[in-house]
């Protein structure tokens, strides 16, 4: 796992200090709007304010104002960008009084404003795979569930197909928590210092919720045996809470 | 000759695709050039735009400058080239004698699927042998050599490493900074050990101490002067030359 030292007390700024508008015609991302509340933080009136739009090798980077006088800059378009569908954002308050600029307070792969809350922990992006029906991709900051595009009616299946469900599902908690403790090197179940780790493992919580049957630290890590254990204990359990897709899937496999 | 810049269908893919398969089983077949420049397997690119039948040069970094020169002359937004990986898996169909040449024994080598065919995911997108030429000239002109001094078939190590993190590649002083550390000059090509994982200072650790202090430093509005002073002495002998 790769350790992020903040030894400069840099500030995390929250979703819910966020709310960035995104317009778009005919589907295509135009121009967005965007503000950030910043008090209570603790950061120089003077310490510039920019928000950055990005996607695939595209970037932009737009001025704010500063923390004691923001503004909207005049010029917030998108369309230079490659028409994006999920364009991502990120903010930064920058002490530019210092020699290099320090940064005080970031939040990065910031989504057009939605109901963050009520926000799936495993975004969907439908994308053309050549002939893989599906893969997790871990490159940003959380894992997103990639789906091929060629598939007839893609779109529907992870809400509607018990076949997915029961058969893709399973081997995706897997997939996720193996790369959470075996690649990425999870060092605190209790207070994991990435978001998508508190998410995921909120969710197992729902599943496995006894304390006993989670993991538990020898030294500086997790046993591999204690993991692979945990991991078989929630992927059956996970299969279990999918009853009733186990009994339409037994149905569609009995008519054929 | 001339060829009318085409954009493969997703039925143009998947014969070409089928074709890469079969090259890899040890088909002898030349690529089916003329036949994918057909509709249903391919239509025309919009605006009207001609290229040559053979690449205009053997080198990535040619080919990203040709490329980038000639969407600039159509005024070609590069949204829009960005969001067509038809059109760039039709330009490496066209194009394949080059990216996957032929070997002493008569038969191709072609490497993993995605080096021909374009996928509109970014994590294979930039493995595309033609598009990320284009791409990274197109960020960086001249100051892409690093990535891009090699021949057309190859996909380097700093692509790979670099190209595939949207925050390293986009960052122009900090590929500056790249370039002016690992690029020999007199040369013409990167320095002697760049790669070399035991050697102190090398790319991949700079890589990894950029990763460290780009949550506290804002790199973008730096120069690669500023970039340079905030580098610990084991670069220093990358920073004096060779």
């Amino acid at each position: 796992m790769k350790r992020r030292l903040n030894y400069t007390e840099r500030k995390r700024i929250t979703q819910d200090r966020i709310t960035i508008s995104v317009t778009r015609r005919k589907g295509l991302a135009e121009s967005f709007s965007a503000s950030v509340k910043l008090d209570g933080l603790n950061l120089p009136d003077a310490a510039k304010v920019y928000i950055e739009a990005y996607h695939r090798t595209d970037y932009a980077r737009y001025v704010f104002g500063t923390v004691g006088n923001p503004i909207l800059p005049e010029y917030t378009g998108l369309s230079d960008l490659a028409r994006p569908s999920d364009l991502r954002f990120r903010i930064l308050v920058v002490d530019e009084a210092v020699e290099h600029g320090l940064i005080l307070a970031s939040a990065d792969r910031i989504r057009p404003t939605v109901e963050y809350e009520k926000r799936s922990i495993l975004p969907v992006v439908i994308e053309d795979l050549g002939r893989q029906v599906w893969k997790l991709d871990f490159t940003g900051d959380e894992p997103v569930l990639v789906l091929n595009e060629r598939l007839p009616n893609i779109h529907n299946l992870p809400s509607t197909d018990p076949r997915f469900r029961l058969y893709i599902l399973p081997a995706i908690l897997r997939e996720v928590f193996s790369h959470m403790f075996f690649v990425e090197r999870i060092e605190d179940l209790e207070e994991p210092a990435v978001d998508w780790h508190r998410n995921w493992l909120d969710f197992a919580k729902k599943i496995l919720p006894h304390e006993a049957d989670w993991p538990q630290r020898s030294g500086d890590e997790y046993s591999s045996e204690d993991v692979t254990n945990w991991i078989n204990l929630l992927e059956r359990e996970f299969c279990i809470s999918l009853g009733k897709d186990w009994l339409k899937l037994v149905s569609l496999e009995e008519v054929g | 000759m001339i060829k009318n810049v085409r954009v493969l269908s997703r039925k143009g893919e998947e014969a070409f695709i089928d074709f890469i398969v079969r090259v890899k089983a040890g088909s002898t077949d030349p690529a089916p050039v003329e036949t994918l420049g057909k509709s249903p397997f391919s239509q025309e690119f919009s605006p009207y735009v001609e290229v040559p039948n053979e690449p205009p040069s053997d080198v990535r970094m040619g080919i990203g400058k040709y490329l980038f020169d000639l969407f600039e002359a159509n005024d070609i937004q590069r949204g829009e080239l960005l969001s067509n990986p038809g059109m760039w898996s039709w330009l490496a169909l066209i194009w394949f004698d080059k990216l996957c040449q032929i070997g002493i024994d008569g038969l191709r080598k072609p490497g993993e699927v995605s080096r021909y065919v374009c996928s509109s995911h970014y994590t294979d997108y930039y493995r595309h042998l033609i598009a990320s030429s284009w791409d990274i000239y197109s960020l960086h002109q001249d100051k892409s050599r690093l990535f891009l001094w090699t021949p057309l078939y190859l996909h380097n190590d700093f692509i790979e490493q670099l190209a595939s993190r949207q925050d390293i590649i986009t960052n122009k002083p900090l590929i500056e900074t790249f370039d002016l550390l690992y690029w020999n000059v007199a040369k013409n090509r990167p320095k002697r050990g760049v790669q070399g994982r035991n050697r102190p200072g090398n790319f991949r650790r700079l890589l990894q101490f950029i990763q460290q202090i780009e949550l506290t430093y804002d790199l973008r509005a730096m120069t690669k002067e500023e970039i340079l002073d905030l580098l610990p002495p084991e670069f220093n002998s990358w920073k004096a030359g060779e």
